[in-house]
């Protein structure tokens, strides 16, 4: 049963992912030969645009075009940049360095702003319509309206401009290994932390909203109504009974808030001047660099299709109802 | 001022439908509906409007987002100031504000008060647009796929689980590098890649409506599914219609002001606010903090408002469906 589950789920995110591909191959060729005149300039003769589409595969009848795209996507080969600065490098290689950059970004605020989130979505849900509940859901709201280009130009002007507390950008990364970025993060610390302030903001206004909600719902179940009238003390009953069935549907929702934290390390890169996907994204979008623009496209969602599997999965293991009923 | 009760909305219904005010086919759906009721529909709107009113930072957002379209639409009629011609301008870069600029100037040397309607307006226009599109586009997606059912519906379906599962700024710079960026071609790009989620939120509401009574009553009076779906579907999801473009509208906005930020905005000579707070910050180290807080403050208040109002039109048609 619960291998069961697991291969639809997996077998979903695989329709997903070829759906994507299809989405970054079907883009650039709704453009057709107009992406010769992007990348060659208006002054190309008829001869070099059409020795450019004949060179890259782009004269041929579309379901070739497509079997080819599939057929080097599964050897890892996403095409080739036509930026001037990196031409015919591959988008792989180009785009390799930057990914681990924002991935540890995402990752870690991740990790903050659930752990916050559902601390003060527990104090809220118990103490319901008390000050603290309604003061921290008017703030989250607030928070949550900001846009995170907004909020990171404040905590700038705020924490760093004014009161010099931390650097306003982060030094240029050395090394381009996976874990790099991590090491850097532990190196300097306070360069990270506005950066990360601001994603970590960005993901707990939906966490906390709904982690309240969910332990306002446990509280009034069933086992934990008994838990009260066999004795337990309210923090037992709180902790051992109701918080874990509580946790369990917050983490579904974290892989939901992935795309918005994307989009968040993209405007956060961009501010704080740090080389992510966001910051090439942008630069190669400037230059129209069509393949390396696609090809982050396509690894950013991979990234949030396999957060969400693994968000699924962790549950399915966590909670047996959800595998057997194959329903979340 | 009381709701009708069941027993006596239908007795209006009825009598409505009795005196030829609708169509003989609607009416008695409606009717059939029970709680339909023609002549109820005024107390309802008065109703949902107390319930709007009582929530004093929603009228006090709504007042806001309007006084925000005049300052930006009738504002430059009364308030003049140079906006397009840089060869005069250059002799006022980065002026603090003092007589003749209530806002100091920005970086080309534009007045910030009349730069900030002058940006608006593209703001507001844009905005506007690309929530109407999204919404029409959204809507009539989701509706049509909810409604057919069957394969076409799942096949749909994934197609907007595929768009979701793509973050949304990278999937407009992605739109935006293919075919470039002018006024025009960002509004459809804002427009086209922003309707996917609404389109979820209808189908599941043309699903849970296609096959009430009123619809089966339609139905079994021969009223096709073009009827159905334009005279009983749609009228019934207004309120989510409306409580989604309010969401709509602050979203496109902030999309369209993310990318001005992001330096791919609506090209010069015109501009956006999302261009104003990015040059301005720039500015901000060498001092110049007019060019910053006036339009940050702003742009934040008028997405906060716009969030009020989503949330008290969802309070307000709440209410409609309690009663229902």
């Amino acid at each position: 049963m619960m291998i069961g589950y697991f291969f639809r789920r997996i077998l979903q995110g695989i329709g997903v992912l070829i759906g994507v591909s299809f989405m970054t191959f079907l883009l650039p060729s709704l453009m057709g030969g107009n992406i010769a005149r992007v990348v060659l300039g208006p002054h190309a003769t008829t001869q070099a645009l059409k020795e450019f589409l004949h060179s890259h595969g782009l004269d041929l009848p579309f379901y070739l075009q497509y079997y080819h795209y599939m057929l080097n996507l599964f050897h890892g080969n996403l095409g080739y940049s036509t930026n001037p600065g990196t031409l015919d490098v591959s988008v792989w290689t180009v785009i390799y360095p930057y990914l681990p950059r924002t991935l540890w970004l995402v990752i870690i605020s991740l990790l903050f702003s659930t752990i916050i989130s559902i601390v003060i979505g527990l104090f809220q849900g118990i103490k319901r319509n008390s000050f603290f509940d309604h003061s921290m859901t008017f703030l989250i709201f607030l928070l949550f309206s900001f846009p995170a280009f907004l909020f990171s130009l404040v905590t700038i002007i705020v924490f760093s401009l004014t009161l010099h507390w931390f650097p306003p950008s982060i030094d240029q990364p050395t090394a381009n290994s996976f874990f790099s970025p991590l090491v850097q993060m532990w190196n300097y610390p306070g360069q990270f932390a506005l950066p990360l302030t601001t994603l970590t903001v960005l993901g707990i206004g939906g966490l906390t909203r709904f982690m309240r909600g969910s332990i306002l719902e446990t509280m009034v179940q069933d086992y934990v109504r008994t838990a009260r009238a066999k004795g337990c003390s309210p923090n037992r009953v709180l902790f051992r009974h109701a918080f874990r069935n509580a946790v369990l549907p917050v983490i579904t929702i974290l892989g939901l808030s992935l795309p918005a934290l994307f989009g968040g390390a993209l405007i956060t890169e961009r501010i704080f001047n740090y080389p992510g996907m966001g910051q090439l994204t942008v630069a190669s979008t400037n230059v129209r660099d069509v393949p390396v623009v696609m090809g982050l496209t396509l690894m950013v969602t991979v990234a949030t299709v396999l957060g969400n599997l693994f968000a699924d999965i962790g549950i399915a293991i966590a909670d047996p109802r959800i595998r057997l009923t194959g329903k979340r | 001022m009381t709701f009708p009760t069941d027993w006596e909305a239908e007795k209006m219904a009825v009598m409505d439908g009795q005196s030829g005010h609708e169509a003989a086919l609607d009416a008695f759906a409606e009717a059939a509906n029970s709680a339909g009721d023609v002549r109820g529909t005024e107390r309802m709107w008065q109703q949902m409007l107390r319930v709007f009113v009582s929530n004093k930072l929603a009228v006090a957002s709504l007042v806001y987002v309007v006084a925000i379209v005049l300052f930006c639409f009738v504002g430059p009629f009364f308030y003049h100031s140079n906006q397009t011609d840089a060869s005069a301008s250059i002799f006022n870069v980065n002026l603090p504000p003092q007589k003749g600029f209530p806002l100091g100037t920005d970086y080309l040397g534009f007045d910030i008060l009349g730069r900030l309607m002058f940006a608006g307006q593209s703001s507001l226009e844009l905005g506007f647009l690309a929530a109407m599109i999204s919404l029409v586009v959204g809507v009539g997606y989701g509706v049509f796929s909810g409604y057919v059912g069957g394969w076409i519906d799942s096949l749909l379906m994934r197609f907007v689980d595929v768009m979701l599962s793509i973050p949304g700024l990278f999937l407009l710079l992605a739109t935006i590098s293919l075919f470039g960026r002018s006024k025009v071609l960002l509004i459809l790009v804002l427009g086209f890649t922003g309707w996917f989620g609404d389109a979820r939120l209808l189908r599941g509401e043309a699903i849970a409506l296609r096959d009430r009574e009123f619809a089966q009553a339609v139905r079994a009076m021969g009223g096709g599914s073009g009827r159905i779906i334009w005279r009983h579907i749609l009228p019934n999801t207004v309120s989510t219609m409306m409580t989604v473009s309010t969401f709509a509208l602050a979203g496109s906005i902030l999309a369209l002001t993310s990318l001005g930020f992001l330096g791919l905005g609506i090209p010069l000579p015109e501009t956006d606010w999302g261009a104003m707070i990015q040059f301005g910050s720039d500015n901000f180290q060498i001092g110049c903090w007019w060019q910053v807080y006036p339009v940050c403050g702003l742009f934040l208040v008028l997405i906060v408002s716009f969030n009020y109002i989503g949330d008290a039109m969802r309070d307000m048609f709440e209410v409609r469906l309690r009663e229902r």
